[in-house]
């Protein structure tokens, strides 16, 4: 596990740039990718709720410093978005080929719900119907597109995990 | 971490931490901004192929008003404008209660709060409500909101909590520059009287007092602000309604100017 977060670590520093500089400046039909929370999502399904989360935070950590945002924001969201994400893929996504464009696109709605929520409590200028509807669509559609790299990218590095997963399955079942 | 951040004061070991960290993200947020500089700047010619008709359309009939306008203005009887005064107005700083600092974009932010991060700080000598104009053609962009060592938050004029004194400069109408949000690419002037004309085309600029005043303005007068696109009034209103289009780019913005009082502002509470 220790190994699995010491490779996220320069993965998620690499997404968060690529979304400061490349994917937050552009914009597509009202929307606009994620490619941290879609990393996050995919290193949890790859590596497991624990990882998933501690990834999440770091991740969140990051964005907010770098964007001078309220800290935790963030970190408080993809904490929660790396923990069910692995979950899903510790228990009923772990074997379907859908896996993480599923996840993926169920990720980004209640990503966008919980900051509309966060937002409202911490009395940030917000509406939900910029944040639900008018970018949500095409928001799920991106990261979903975004999902196939990305998971090709982490599914190498996250290999040898899958491996003993599957190892761990047969002791199980023997 | 978000309560005690919300809770602690802009001195606070949370901020501090979060400073002390962006200073240390700047350099890679730079490095990884110029690297997609010629993509994002690819992007955008193609981008503006799409309504590039139109726009050259547009820009067509603005030269043909301008240069009626020149003809009208040279036509006029009276003396001969003095040449030399006119060397020593354009020559004169423009804002000369203001230092210039030029600074790169480094995150052109995409969520509900229309905000962009700037690559200078209070260790530059930024602060908080200092004025920020766009480095092509000097244009309103809006005001450093949030300052960090290296690095600071600017609140574009769209953003729903920007406000900023304006008039119409061809009519002295004066009222109020307020951001509608990203759904929308105009911003209001509101509170204008009534009373007053306003016509499509009409300029408006910030209204900020002039130099030498007992009480400066966070904003010099005469920014150019944008054109008035669309007039409403109603019965039930009490002033009119008055859309204007920022000139600004705000979504392609790449590096920004920041002005500096040379004099202490006024402290908001």
């Amino acid at each position: 596990m220790t190994a699995d977060i010491f490779k996220s670590v320069p993965l998620v520093f690499m997404a968060v740039l690529l979304q400061l500089a490349v994917f937050s400046p552009i914009e597509i039909a009202g929307g606009g990718a994620d490619v941290v929370l879609v990393a996050v999502a995919v290193i949890a399904l790859l590596a497991g709720s624990i990882v998933g989360a501690v990834t999440g935070f770091w991740a969140g950590f990051l964005l907010d410093t770098a964007t001078l945002g309220t800290l935790g924001f963030s970190s408080l969201l993809l904490t929660l978005v790396g923990y069910w994400s692995g979950r899903y893929g510790e228990t009923a996504g772990g074997d379907r080929a859908r896996a993480p464009l599923l996840a993926l696109a169920a990720v980004t709605a209640v990503y966008a719900l919980g900051g509309f929520l966060l937002s409202f409590m911490l009395g940030e200028p917000t509406s939900a119907r910029w944040m639900l509807f008018d970018t949500l669509v095409p928001q799920v559609a991106l990261n979903v597109l975004l999902t196939l790299p990305v998971y090709a990218v982490c599914r190498r590095l996250f290999a040898a995990r899958d491996r003993l997963r599957t190892a761990e399955e047969v002791e199980l079942l023997g | 971490m978000i309560t005690g951040y919300f809770r602690e004061s802009e001195g606070g070991v949370l901020h501090d931490m979060q400073s002390a960290g962006a200073r240390a993200l700047e350099p890679f947020q730079i490095g990884a901004a110029r690297l997609v500089l010629p993509f994002r700047d690819a992007w955008g010619w193609f981008d503006g192929l799409i309504d590039a008709k139109s726009e050259n359309e547009k820009l067509r009939s603005q030269v043909d008003e301008y240069r009626a306008a020149l003809v009208e203005a040279r036509s006029r009887p009276g003396p001969a404008p003095d040449v030399t005064d006119a060397t020593r107005v354009a020559a004169a700083p423009r804002y000369p209660d203001f230092r210039l600092l030029a600074a790169d974009v480094i995150f052109d932010g995409m969520g509900y709060q229309q905000q962009i991060v700037i690559s200078a700080g209070s260790r530059d000598g930024v602060h908080r409500y200092d004025p920020v104009i766009a480095r092509r053609g000097k244009v309103l962009v809006g005001h450093v909101s949030k300052v960090a060592a290296s690095t600071a938050v600017v609140t574009l004029i769209t953003d729903r909590s920007s406000a900023v004194s304006a008039y119409v400069l061809e009519r002295r109408a004066k009222g109020s520059v307020r951001g509608r949000g990203p759904q929308h690419s105009t911003v209001y002037l509101d509170r204008v009287p009534k009373q007053e004309v306003v016509r499509l085309g009409d300029e408006v600029v910030t209204a900020g007092r002039l130099s030498g005043e007992n009480y400066p303005s966070f904003y010099p007068r005469g920014i150019a602000i944008g054109k008035v696109t669309a007039v409403h009034q109603s019965d039930t209103h009490t002033f009119k309604l008055v859309h204007v289009t920022p000139y600004a780019d705000l979504s392609g913005l790449d590096r920004v100017v920041v002005l500096l009082p040379r004099k202490p502002l006024p402290v908001l509470p």
